[in-house]
């Protein structure tokens, strides 16, 4: 997804969502759509303005464990990473199995997190961390593999130490794939966070959405809905810019 | 096994080019030269060295079909590179960018390697390959991948630069006619096994130019080595 | 070589259950949230059948949902091949879907539809449908512009030209795309019987919430497994159909 457009498209997509606010109030209005199905759009602003502080506060909560998880398991995934391409033995025993258990539906692990780690942030934390990691270390062990044969024959003939020859050639040639990887799991982390929320305790936006559909307070729960969208996008847009800054030539999209 | 019973002699200076058809075994000859493949049997001396000891004293340069240029770096950053990498530091090496002038490409010190062309990338290899000071320069089917017309271009040129550095040079290549405008000697291999089956001195002048290309010497030498490696692959039953 | 690798990863993975059930078995004592292999084992053969019905209708679930989500993720790749223009208003449309997490829909789905097999199926549905309009896309767009030429000159109808050419070229895409959305379907209709009264979703949230460990244990894996073997089963579509499909970029 291209971030940096032409300044009309930004405002024709402005324009696009502002219309299509306007529509969805104009129905809501015009047909008494109840709350308990689509709250209207002003409903949802006034719940937004009145729970600004408990909003906010969740907000915060829910993006510093979804950042810090997302920090430590993209951490260790490019630790592993790199000890795997360093000892092939365990790359061709543990990247299968990396690659399995990347596909298991994390919700199933939320539960168990919670009795094994109990109530609270750290159980939170660990999702991040698990939805992190995966992409991360199979990202990073894609690309630390990538250089081709006679980019090493390079390396092998300019007498580079085997240091140097992670420095300079296969790392940089990860890189591409690390945050093409951050581009998926920063909103995912965002995800997963709430998701144990659910289980493990009883604050942060994901247990807000909740919380207040059971107590029927339906604008403050779109309204947290709202809130919830606007920081996975955030972390998206976070990712991407830090992708453009870091990645200066063209990549061909894995 | 690539290759049986080899026997190769290059003296200093010279331009040395290896024909033959593919299987033949000469890019494996090119790369044991360069400690990047290891010879079962024999003995292969560069400067009086083997070649990990010469690879290890930076005697030799390579130049890859495939440039290799690290698209994270500018041209210079490329040229740099062997400076930056090599182990236990560049002593008596050669100015980058007095390189690039060498081989043409100022003011595209800055540029990235998308945005060049084929030619102006083994241009840089080639800068690449010559900043530690080599003795030697092994060049691996260096136009391979280039048009006709830059090929004879970049042929020109590699004379050119070679022309103005004390380096031994041995060339790949699978092109006769560049083999022969190249080249001091052409040898001459053919496949199965690889082996050496002829060698063709060259006694065209230097410098060679466009010219060169049309006399009747070149053609006559040319045909002389498009019999040689016919006659070698009738000889395969 | 392939195979080895399955057979290593196969061994590693036994030797790890192995050396678990010996550690549970030595201290499991103190450590009662991770039972023993052989514990899990015998929970999950008690509770079997209620197992098996919950699997079953989260199975259905993710199915429906897969073939929906992606049947219309198909769709619409294919209308924004057909159509170009509209690809620009319509991908910004479901790429502002696509954002919205959903654990957010979850909850609102089950509100509008109430407890029962709709908000999971429809959950499924959405977390394919992204992942298959991506790859549906790229895979329309795969195929070669010189064999996409002939057609024209073959003045072959529009038709045709998609049947024959961009829809053969398209499969390892297509493929590789559902290879990501099985699993996903499978998350999703898990998500959506979280809050729920059926399904595994439902079961896993009980059983933690009756502290019923070793059944906890037995389910997740089960849900694990199920995602792992529809990831598998798209991975050997993919390696058959892969093997005879000529490379891309070929005419």
């Amino acid at each position: 997804m291209t971030l940096i457009r032409p300044l009309a498209a930004v405002l024709r997509d402005a324009a696009a969502v502002i219309a299509f606010v306007i529509a969805w109030q104009l129905v809501t209005v015009a047909f008494s759509v109840p709350a308990f199905l689509v709250p209207a759009p002003s409903a949802i602003a006034q719940a937004l303005v009145a729970n600004a502080g408990r909003i906010g506060a969740a907000l915060g909560q829910t993006a510093a464990e979804a950042a810090l998880g997302f920090a430590a398991g993209n951490v260790l995934g490019l630790a592993l990473a790199l000890l795997f391409a360093r000892v092939r033995a365990l790359e061709r025993v543990g990247l299968p199995i990396a690659i399995a258990l990347r596909s298991v539906p994390l919700i199933a692990i939320a539960p168990l997190l919670t009795i094994i780690l109990g109530f609270g942030p750290i159980t939170i934390i660990v999702m991040a961390v698990l939805i992190s990691f995966f992409p991360a270390l199979v990202g990073a062990a894609s690309g630390l593999r990538a250089p081709s044969a006679e980019a090493l024959d390079l390396m092998h003939v300019l007498d580079a130490p085997e240091r140097v020859r992670y420095a300079r050639l296969r790392i940089p040639a990860a890189l591409p794939f690390v945050f093409a990887a951050f581009k998926v799991t920063a909103p995912a982390a965002v995800l997963a966070a709430m998701v144990a929320e659910w289980t493990a305790a009883n604050s942060g936006l994901g247990y807000l959405i909740i919380d207040a559909g059971e107590q029927y307070r339906f604008p403050l729960m779109w309204a947290g809905i709202v809130a919830a969208t606007a920081l996975a996008v955030a972390a998206f847009i976070a990712a991407s810019i830090a992708e453009r800054r870091v990645i200066s030539w063209p990549v061909e999209s894995a | 096994m690539a290759l049986s019973d080899v026997s190769l002699r290059v003296g200093q200076r010279e331009l040395v080019a290896l024909v033959g058809p593919s299987g033949c075994g000469k890019s494996t000859l090119l790369r044991i030269i360069a400690d990047l493949e290891t010879a079962t049997s024999g003995d292969v001396r560069v400067h009086g060295a083997n070649p990990e000891t010469a690879r290890r004293q930076r005697l030799l340069g390579f130049v890859f079909q495939d440039p290799v240029l690290l698209p994270w770096l500018d041209v210079l950053g490329n040229v740099r590179l062997p400076l930056e990498v090599t182990r236990g530091g560049a002593d008596g090496h050669n100015d980058p960018v007095d390189l690039l002038r060498l081989v043409g490409l100022v003011g595209f010190e800055h540029a990235r390697s998308w945005q060049l062309s084929g030619g102006m990338k083994q241009r840089a290899a080639i800068a690449r390959a010559l900043v530690l000071r080599p003795k030697v320069l092994l060049l691996d089917e260096p136009f391979g991948s280039l048009d006709e017309i830059t090929r004879q271009r970049m042929n020109l040129e590699l004379l050119r630069i070679w022309s103005d550095t004390d380096t031994t040079a041995l060339v790949v290549t699978h092109s006769i006619s560049e083999a022969v405008f190249l080249a001091d000697r052409v040898v001459v291999m053919s496949a199965r096994p690889g082996r050496i089956v002829a060698e063709e001195p060259v006694t065209l002048p230097r410098p060679r130019t466009i010219d060169t290309l049309a006399s009747s010497e070149f053609l006559t030498i040319v045909a002389a080595v498009t019999k040689r490696l016919y006659s070698a692959a009738d000889e395969i039953v | 070589m392939r195979r080895r690798a399955w057979l290593e990863t196969a061994v590693a993975l036994l030797a790890l259950v192995a050396v678990w059930e010996v550690i549970a078995r030595l201290v499991g004592a103190r450590f009662p949230v991770v039972p023993a292999p052989s514990e899990i084992t015998a929970a999950g053969a008690r509770s079997a059948y209620p197992i098996w019905l919950n699997l079953r209708l989260t199975l259905i679930e993710a199915l429906i949902g897969l073939v929906a989500g992606s049947g219309l993720g198909l769709l619409l790749a294919a209308t924004f091949v057909a159509w170009p223009r509209a690809e620009a208003g319509l991908y910004n449309l479901v790429v502002t879907i696509h954002s919205i997490p959903l654990v957010a829909v979850a909850p609102i789905l089950l509100i509008w539809f109430g407890v029962g097999i709709t908000a999971p199926t429809l959950v499924a549905a959405l977390a394919c449908f992204f992942p298959m309009v991506v790859g549906a896309t790229r895979g329309f767009r795969a195929a070669s512009q010189s064999s996409l030429d002939l057609m024209r000159v073959l003045d072959a109808r529009p038709w045709r030209s998609f049947l024959r050419v961009r829809l053969p070229a398209s499969l390892p895409f297509l493929i590789a795309a559902l290879k990501i959305a099985a699993p996903a379907a499978v998350l999703g209709a898990t998500v959506g019987e979280w809050l729920g009264t059926a399904g595994i979703g439902y079961l896993l949230f009980s059983s933690m919430a009756n502290f019923q460990v070793a059944l906890l244990w037995a389910t997740m894996l089960i849900a694990a497994a199920v995602a792992a073997i529809g990831y598998l089963a798209f991975a050997v579509v993919e390696h058959v159909v892969v093997d005879w499909h000529p490379p891309a970029g070929e005419g």
